[in-house]
């Protein structure tokens, strides 16, 4: 979003990602109204609605440092995602002070991530998508026989977040928890894409054997890719253990990582911006397809039990195949677009 | 020792099952270098097209069951035609995800025409035959025979026919087999279609194993362990594959079983020998190892 006429003269100034003061007056503007606004005025079913699409955004943002720049798919994220949420909702239920069960969530997936990418030493491409689906199995089978730790059946129960006496356990608070974990996380990913292990994770991704011989050791950059990747999904299923206060291996099945690539395919792959509105748009689209549910099964009364289920997996299919097949580039292009389009306004080209 | 015939029996003649499905799956691969993650959503969808031909349209059996594999290669041919062309000359990355959206979407018809619940397919024998100490039940030895034929036959075709030969070509090479007058995408169908006939057969073998239902989609998702362990290029590797996980899948679920909390090791155990594969020999028992050079 810059005006045309906006001009350099320091390289620092090119790289800068806030750089303009009006630009740095809106994003300050914008920030203050996505705490307030909801914290005031928004219902608690809708705040819960953006705590888990802010949620959403974090495990995508972390499924495209992996997938979008490093270029390695992975089908498992909904159980590294599950990892951590099983891990920190056990460690709260055990006594440990939710900071700390929050950290050890995450380093816990990142961990476990890295441990699936292990295969990542003798294969690439393909070999290794199958090495995190094989990891989304083991995961949902633990899941579910492993029943002192998970509660299968019911779901395991945990608290609300806290920090040492104060105890975040409404709607409101726990979206302002989640949507500044969510910011700081954003940030993360975006410096980290204009950083040194950024770039090298680019090079991985367009030719790894020209990245070898640049120097950068693949197998070093595919394992810290996963690691973060892990740690962004650690923390988005910490604090879905506890904005939800129910882990229930339902959540994390293969068709929630499905639905985590089809976000980032929807949003646009490779880039920041893109990792947020996809998630945006497809529980947008989930949302509005709950809304007219009702009308639906009135007009099919023969299928009404399972309409649900058809309507939202067979809507959100059909999004994703649409946008592959008319804009492989996702949401983000039309952002790039509408930015070009800005950059010259009051001129043609 | 009868246990242990017994789980290796079984897991020889689901084996070839498995091989079947894995076939549908490594012939994709092969053609079009695309890992068809929608292939156990396909083989499930395979299982109640079948049901649906031949106990909701109340057809002859065998009119319903050519009929369900004609279905089977007209499901490969859409999802072809309308799916998976537009993603030449798209990134790799991008014909994954749509295969992954496809599985979602495959699955979301199930669930919208014929609901949650497992059906019976019906026709197969519940008997059972003595073979020495061991009881098996003849509807898994029809299994086990039909899957070995189908493994046969498109052997004979991929290795004999002249449409066989060019699905080899172009596996080798889409351009070159294009210069030299192979129909490329006409190829790209047809391979789509025969994995979807494959995924009907699939679905109905395993449809007379258990109920069809979602768990088709998990022992199609089987298939992909199977595929990599005898190696995702080799078609013969599939057969020794398919005897190998399923031998030790029946083998883990007899004697592991009884130390997890409510079994059900037999669901997750190809999964754990993927990953093994994974890490000690990628390219699988007869996959090609690729050299690369700059």
């Amino acid at each position: 979003m810059l005006p045309a006429g906006t001009f350099y003269t320091r390289y620092k100034d090119d790289t800068a990602v806030i750089r303009t003061r009006f630009q740095r007056g809106l994003t300050i503007a914008f920030l203050i109204c996505l705490f307030v606004i909801p914290y005031f005025f928004v219902s608690a079913s809708w705040l819960t609605w953006l705590s888990i699409a802010a949620i959403y955004i974090i495990i995508v943002e972390g499924l495209h440092i992996l997938t979008g720049l490093t270029g390695q798919i992975s089908i498992g994220h909904a159980a590294f995602m599950g990892i951590g949420a099983y891990t920190s909702a056990n460690l709260v239920n055990a006594g440990v002070p939710f900071l700390g069960a929050f950290v050890a969530a995450t380093l816990m997936s990142g961990v476990i991530c890295v441990l699936f990418g292990l295969p990542a030493l003798r294969v690439k491409g393909f070999y290794l998508a199958l090495a995190t689906l094989a990891a989304q199995m083991i995961f949902e089978f633990a899941a579910k026989h492993l029943p002192q730790f998970t509660e299968p059946t019911l779901g395991l129960k945990t608290a609300s977040p806290s920090f040492g006496g104060l105890v975040l356990a409404s709607p409101a608070q726990k979206y302002v928890l989640v949507m500044a974990v969510c910011v700081i996380m954003i940030i993360v990913a975006k410096n980290l894409m204009r950083s040194n292990t950024g770039r090298a994770f680019m090079a991985v991704r367009d030719n790894d054997i020209a990245a070898e011989v640049m120097g950068i050791n693949i197998y070093r950059t595919k394992l810290i890719a996963f690691f973060i990747s892990g740690i962004f999904a650690g923390v988005g299923g910490a604090l879905w253990a506890h904005l939800t206060c129910n882990v229930e291996w339902a959540h994390f099945t293969l068709m929630t990582s499905i639905w985590f690539l089809g976000m980032l395919v929807v949003g646009g792959i490779g880039s920041t911006a893109g990792a947020v509105f996809g998630p945006l748009f497809v529980r947008g689209v989930d949302k509005g397809v709950r809304e007219i549910l009702p009308l639906m099964q009135q007009a099919f009364p023969s299928v009404a039990v399972t309409l649900p289920a058809a309507l939202t997996v067979g809507v959100f299919g059909l999004v994703v195949i649409l946008f592959l097949i008319f804009e492989p580039r996702g949401i983000n292009h039309f952002w790039t677009t509408f930015k070009n389009w800005y950059r010259i306004h009051p001129f043609a080209y | 020792m009868i246990l242990l015939a017994g789980a290796v029996t079984r897991g020889l003649l689901l084996g070839g099952v498995y091989a079947l499905i894995a076939l549908g799956f490594v012939l994709i691969y092969k053609s079009t270098q695309i890992l068809n993650f929608a292939q156990g959503y396909m083989v499930m969808l395979g299982g109640f097209i079948c049901f649906a031909c031949t106990n909701q349209l109340g057809l002859p059996l065998p009119v319903g069951l050519i009929l369900s594999l004609a279905a089977g290669y007209g499901m490969g041919l859409f999802i072809e035609r309308t799916m998976m062309r537009p993603m030449i000359g798209q990134p790799i990355l991008a014909a994954v995800i749509m295969t992954l959206a496809l599985s979602s979407l495959l699955d979301a018809i199930r669930l919208g025409v014929w609901g949650e619940w497992g059906r019976s397919l019906g026709f197969f024998p519940l008997t059972g035959r003595e073979i020495g100490p061991l009881i098996l039940s003849d509807s898994l030895i029809i299994c086990f025979i039909v899957a070995l034929v189908a493994i046969g036959a498109f052997l004979w075709f991929f290795r004999r026919s002249m449409l066989g030969l060019a699905m080899r070509g172009v596996g080798e090479d889409n351009q070159l087999a294009q210069s030299v007058g192979v129909k490329v995408k006409m190829v790209f169908s047809t391979v789509w279609g025969i994995s979807g006939v494959i995924s009907v057969i699939g679905g109905i073998l395993l449809g007379a194993v258990c109920t069809v239902g979602t768990s088709l989609a998990n022992f199609g998702m089987i298939a992909l362990a199977v595929a990599l362990f005898g190696g995702l290029e080799s078609v013969g590797g599939c057969l020794a594959g398919g005897l190998v996980v399923g031998v030790a899948e029946q083998l883990a679920s007899t004697y592991l079983d009884p130390l997890v909390t409510a079994g059900g090791v037999a669901e997750v155990f190809p999964y754990v020998l993927m990953m093994i594969v994974l890490i000690v020999r990628p390219y699988g028992l007869f996959g090609l190892e690729r050299i690369e050079r700059v």
